[in-house]
């Protein structure tokens, strides 16, 4: 700069040089946030439209199935018989076992209602746990509700695996999905008796293996340290072109990170597959839901024989070990009944 | 609509229900609801864990 300070014309140019190179970076970014800003609230529209389907489904369907409100049972489906004069209870079923094994199912077991306890059902080679509930509290227009209710679903979730975990120890179980409710002991032989074979078959398929979880979290990117504005442009550099460094400095490193992130899956998900009977990789949780500042890259599933627990155990510290380093911290549940590995191999039984 | 999550707790819910509700063997009961309702219900409750953890996390105090 001279002496005598810039002419007015010199500051002028200056400034509109400036504001010319500027323009395309503020232009750049206003429209990065303005997509940011219309992903949230789209976002936050879908997430609203999403909940009101869902209400709006359960009350059409409601209106459709459901009996008139004067009568209080809700009207079979077809192809069920009902015992003449309802009885007042119903029975929540559990787990499905093979009935040699019944006598090692730990006795004093609590149902899901309080002060109930948990009986054996007998049909045939099969067996099954079940415990009695209210009907008029598990009737298909109160347990829609009871599902609305978050402590009413985990206190009731966590009674059910309890029952499972317990079981587990000892024998082994085809676990249920959550809500299997039959009016009477009948429904539950049936049912044993119907689909014996790929109930049998899904038995044998988990016969001495346990299901684990393993997950990993990554830490977020912008964690991971992005260096600071000054160090990116150099000198000399326009206010706009420093913008574009670092926009490209930080879209390589996302670019880094995500491979990274994919890597990790890959290796532990290898690693750990090695020690299991079957896999399976579910889509990861998001944050929201698994309540930890960083992101989930992996969500398997293991069905593990009892002989392989401590090879799994061992392959998960050294996997901890090696990826704890990049950033990478993974979780192992278990064991947990077979439910991921129960499923697919029996469909709906109807 | 009952938002009472014990602190440190749903995080292994959302396993649980991961479990429980998508996964086990499905037989159709007398009373169960229609397989398609327990996937709603599972969509519902998921979303319903999150919403309640992101309130929390932006400092609102459920009831």
């Amino acid at each position: 700069m001279s002496a005598s300070g810039p002419s007015p014309e010199s500051l002028r140019d200056a400034l509109r040089a400036l504001a010319e190179a500027d323009a395309t970076a503020v232009l750049g970014d206003a429209r990065w946030r303005a997509r940011a800003r219309a992903t949230k609230l789209l976002e936050d529209q879908l997430f609203e439209e999403l909940l009101a389907a869902v209400g709006r489904l359960r009350v059409s369907e409601k209106s459709v199935e459901a009996s008139p409100r004067s009568e209080r049972a809700p009207s079979p489906p077809p192809g069920t018989s009902v015992p003449s004069g309802a009885s007042a209870e119903a029975w929540w079923t559990y787990c499905v076992l093979s009935a040699e094994e019944a006598v090692d199912v730990p006795a004093r077991l609590d149902g899901i209602e309080p002060g109930s306890s948990v009986e054996i059902v007998r049909a045939g080679e099969l067996a099954a746990l079940v415990s009695r509930v209210p009907a008029d509290e598990y009737d298909d227009v109160r347990l829609r509700a009871h599902l609305e209710d978050l402590a009413w679903v985990e206190r009731t979730a966590r009674r059910h695996e309890a029952v499972l975990e317990e079981t587990l120890a000892r024998v082994t179980i085809v676990p249920l999905r959550l809500c299997t409710l039959y009016r009477d002991l009948e429904g539950v032989t049936r049912l044993l008796r119907e689909h014996a074979e790929p109930l049998a078959e899904s038995l044998a398929k988990v016969a001495g293996c346990a299901e684990w979880g393993v997950k990993s979290f990554a830490h977020p990117v912008d964690a991971a340290g992005v260096p600071a504005d000054s160090e990116l442009a150099p000198a000399g550099e326009t206010p706009g072109a420093a913008y574009l460094t670092q926009r490209r400095h930080e879209r390589e490193q996302a670019q880094a990170a995500g491979e990274l992130r994919a890597r990790c899956a890959e290796a532990v998900h290898e690693r750990i597959s090695g020690c299991a009977r079957e896999s399976i990789s579910n889509p990861p949780q998001r944050p929201e839901l698994h309540g930890r500042d960083m992101a989930m890259v992996l969500n398997g599933a293991y069905l593990v024989r009892a002989d392989q627990a401590g090879a799994l155990h061992d392959a998960v510290r050294e996997l901890q070990e090696e990826w704890g380093r990049r950033g990478f911290v993974l979780e192992l549940t278990g064991p947990w009944p077979a439910y991921n590995f129960v499923a697919s191999a029996a469909g709906v039984m109807r | 609509m009952s938002t009472e999550v014990l602190p440190g707790e749903d995080v292994a819910l959302v396993d649980l229900l991961d479990r429980l509700l998508a996964g086990g063997v499905v037989l159709a009961g007398d009373i169960t609801l229609a397989v398609a309702d327990i996937d709603l219900v599972y969509v519902g409750l998921r979303a319903l864990i999150a919403s309640v953890a992101s309130a929390e996390r932006a400092g609102v105090r459920l009831p």
